[in-house]
């Protein structure tokens, strides 16, 4: 078997944790309290990939792979006392009782540390019943306090303990435009610099793009965290749906860090998912391999805001979902390269890997997304991502100039050089991009 | 009591959060201070009374903030608490806002200090050859260059010509007549470049880059590309027949 532990960390990771396991238990044919769906003599997928996320008790209940940790109690006592209590385990859902204030060093020095022995001892317990780990997948959000703070700690103490087992994430990334708190450029600074070298690769979602999507495609006025989750989730079942289902193309965590990653720090692929549309509308729409495939590239599918026209591919990653044949596949992404708007960096092998995994996707019923019979999920190293460190970079200095709110992290412990420290390794960060975006000869093709 | 998500709104912040309407007034004020960087004394609470209405009303105790319950203020869910804040001489907060986009504080890493850190993509790319590092990327390169001085002497001023940069199937034809052939030190000093003046105005500039006029143009007329972008012929703006027939055509 080739466990993952999901990892859910602080009250945007619960939330979108909550979203994934209602989502996987449909996909799976598990009733919320553990226990196959009446009529289903083994869970949907078949039984391989589905260990992957779920253990099987001896009576016949599963139980997801799953770890849930906050360090104020509320989100997570929703889990113990909402509608899929019975599903886990209560050792999985770990809380404290005060909260990180939106405090990166609350999260990875002071609050957060009191939490990390029974953390460990927690996981420990779980990978103990493992037979092969594959390796975890984190979901936290980069701006909060215990997202950014607790989830960092975990993922260092994660290489200590694990060494080379994969670690992935999932993080939702601060919108360029309005921040959440004012201390969030700090927070998403903080942990990005102490994640690089512990996570093998990042995948950002941007709650402001997201937000977007639900006004303009699911008519939603006013999304909210639900209906925002509900989304995220649709997107991070079909990353890990070729996981999670036997027969799927593309089979190992370690596999998207193989095909994604050219360069360890270079981790952050862009996520593009089609089709987003609503059940209102799902009639007109032919919903072809070609019109998805093609939808990927368009902005407003995208889950981080940037400009891929400005930037470089290295390497993409295109996950089918539903009824779908290779020919049709292989057309989609010839026309795709045809374009001239899709540059590849061309002195590093990037190639375009395909999966296809044959179960569609399924909707929680509360979401607005239609239910459709094809659908996917790319996964594309875009030199353009930098976009998403420069805004923040900018407003994190706006403000350490005048060292303005650093003592609410000094107050806790934490010394003022890990600011600089992080901020200059931000700095080398953009100047990799820049790196590998140069030495194209596309660049023959620049106008002045 | 459940917790209720609402919106919190400050000058510089946005955000969905989830509160307890067992908070004491002054609990919230603290929270709210980490959230939005104004002090309690500073903040000013204005509650919108439902989702669709700009009526609001203010958020205050009677007496003691710590004795005051939230609870008290009826608040429905995913209704707005905006945060305003009184002390606009409020030093942290001061010059925080500024228009990121013309804001020159952003600090960067100098050329060599990158330069002398140990795992960069710089780095990489030398040790395994890559880019430019790579010896055939400089031959490929040099070639390049070569072929488009070659191409250059082909060139005349006051030829017509076709640009055949951005040709994707999407993308106008552009056509022009070229001004100048030569250096352009304002872009870089290794290659030649041609000056087109465009019928239509889908170019960059009127004839000038940073400052130095090459040729003379309307603005957005002008543009400056590579000879190997140039492809010299009699085309006219109105003639359909010379419509490129294997410019991609799908769309």
């Amino acid at each position: 078997m080739r466990e993952v532990i999901s990892v859910n960390v602080g009250q945007a990771g619960c939330q979108i944790g909550n979203a994934c396991w209602e989502l996987y238990s449909l996909e799976h044919g598990i009733t919320p309290d553990g226990y196959l769906q009446e009529g289903l003599s083994r869970p949907k997928g078949g039984e391989e990939g589905f260990s992957t996320f779920f253990a099987e008790t001896g009576s016949g209940k599963y139980v997801p792979r799953a770890l849930y940790v906050d360090l104020e109690p509320n989100v997570i006592d929703e889990v113990r006392t909402g509608k899929y209590k019975d599903l886990f385990h209560p050792e999985q859902l770990i809380s404290g009782k005060e909260d990180a204030a939106n405090n990166y060093a609350r999260g990875h020095y002071t609050v957060g540390r009191e939490l990390l022995d029974d953390i460990t001892d927690r996981v420990r317990k779980m990978t103990d019943q493992c037979d092969g780990l594959q390796g975890f997948l984190f979901t936290h959000s980069l701006g909060g306090g215990t997202g950014s703070g607790l989830g960092s700690l975990l993922l260092e103490q994660f290489s200590n303990d694990y060494g080379k087992k994969a670690k992935l994430e999932f993080a939702v990334y601060p919108a360029p435009q309005v921040s959440t708190s004012v201390v969030e450029p700090y927070n998403t600074v903080l942990t990005t610099h102490t994640t690089l070298e512990n996570a093998d690769c990042t995948f950002m979602v941007d709650n402001d793009a997201i937000y977007e999507m639900c006004r303009k495609n699911l008519n939603i006025a006013r999304p909210s965290f639900n209906n925002l989750n509900n989304l995220i989730a649709q997107v991070v079942s079909s990353v890990t749906a070729s996981l999670r289902f036997d027969g799927s193309l593309n089979v190992d965590l370690n596999e998207f860090q193989t095909n994604l990653v050219p360069y360890p720090r270079i981790h952050f692929p862009l996520v593009s998912y089609a089709p987003v549309v609503s059940k209102s509308r799902v009639t007109h729409e032919s919903n072809s391999v070609a019109e998805i495939t093609a939808a990927c590239f368009e902005p407003g599918n995208q889950m981080v805001k940037c400009d891929p026209k400005t930037g470089k591919y290295m390497a993409t990653c295109l996950l089918y979902r539903g009824d779908v044949v290779n020919r049709d596949v292989q057309s989609a992404v010839a026309n795709i390269k045809s374009k001239k708007t899709v540059q590849l960096v061309d002195w590093c092998p990037t190639g375009f890997k395909i999966g296809i995994c044959y179960q569609k996707t399924t909707q929680t019923p509360d979401s607005e997304l239609a239910d459709v019979n094809r659908a996917v999920c790319m996964l594309s190293n875009t030199t353009a991502i930098a976009d998403a460190w420069q805004k923040i970079d900018q407003k994190f200095d706006l403000m350490y100039k005048k060292r303005a709110f650093v003592h609410w992290y000094v107050s806790e412990g934490m010394e003022e050089g890990e600011f600089a420290e992080a901020r200059e390794d931000l700095a080398a960060l953009e100047r990799d991009y820049m790196e590998l975006g140069a030495d194209s000869f596309q660049d023959e093709e620049e106008e002045y | 009591m459940e917790d209720i998500n609402v919106y919190i709104t400050s000058d510089l912040t946005s955000s969905e959060r989830r509160i307890s309407p067992n908070w004491s007034l002054s609990t919230f004020k603290n929270k709210l201070h980490q959230i939005t960087g104004i002090p309690p004394i500073d903040q000013k609470l204005w509650l919108y009374k439902t989702k669709d209405t700009s009526e609001r009303s203010q958020m205050r105790s009677i007496h003691d903030d710590s004795l005051t319950q939230l609870y008290e203020f009826h608040i429905i869910p995913y209704t707005r608490i905006h945060i305003e804040n009184t002390n606009l001489e409020n030093e942290e907060l001061l010059g925080i806002d500024n228009d990121l986009d013309n804001s020159d504080v952003k600090f960067d890493i100098s050329e060599s200090e990158y330069d002398s850190l140990p795992n960069t993509v710089k780095k990489w790319k030398q040790e395994n050859k890559l880019g430019r590092f790579d010896p055939e990327f400089q031959k490929k390169k040099t070639e390049q260059l070569q072929n488009n001085l070659k191409l250059a002497s082909t060139l005349n001023i006051g030829d017509r010509c076709k640009i055949n940069t951005n040709s994707d199937s999407d993308s106008p034809l552009r056509i022009g007549t070229i001004k100048y052939v030569g250096r352009i030190p304002e872009i870089d000093d290794e290659n030649v470049w041609v000056g087109v003046q465009l019928d239509e105005p889908t170019g960059k500039n009127n004839g000038s880059v940073k400052g130095t006029q090459y040729f003379k143009c309307l603005n957005n007329y002008g543009v400056f590309v590579k000879p190997m972008s140039i492809e010299v012929g009699e085309f006219s703006n109105d003639d359909e027949g010379l419509f490129d027939s294997d410019s991609d055509d799908e769309l």
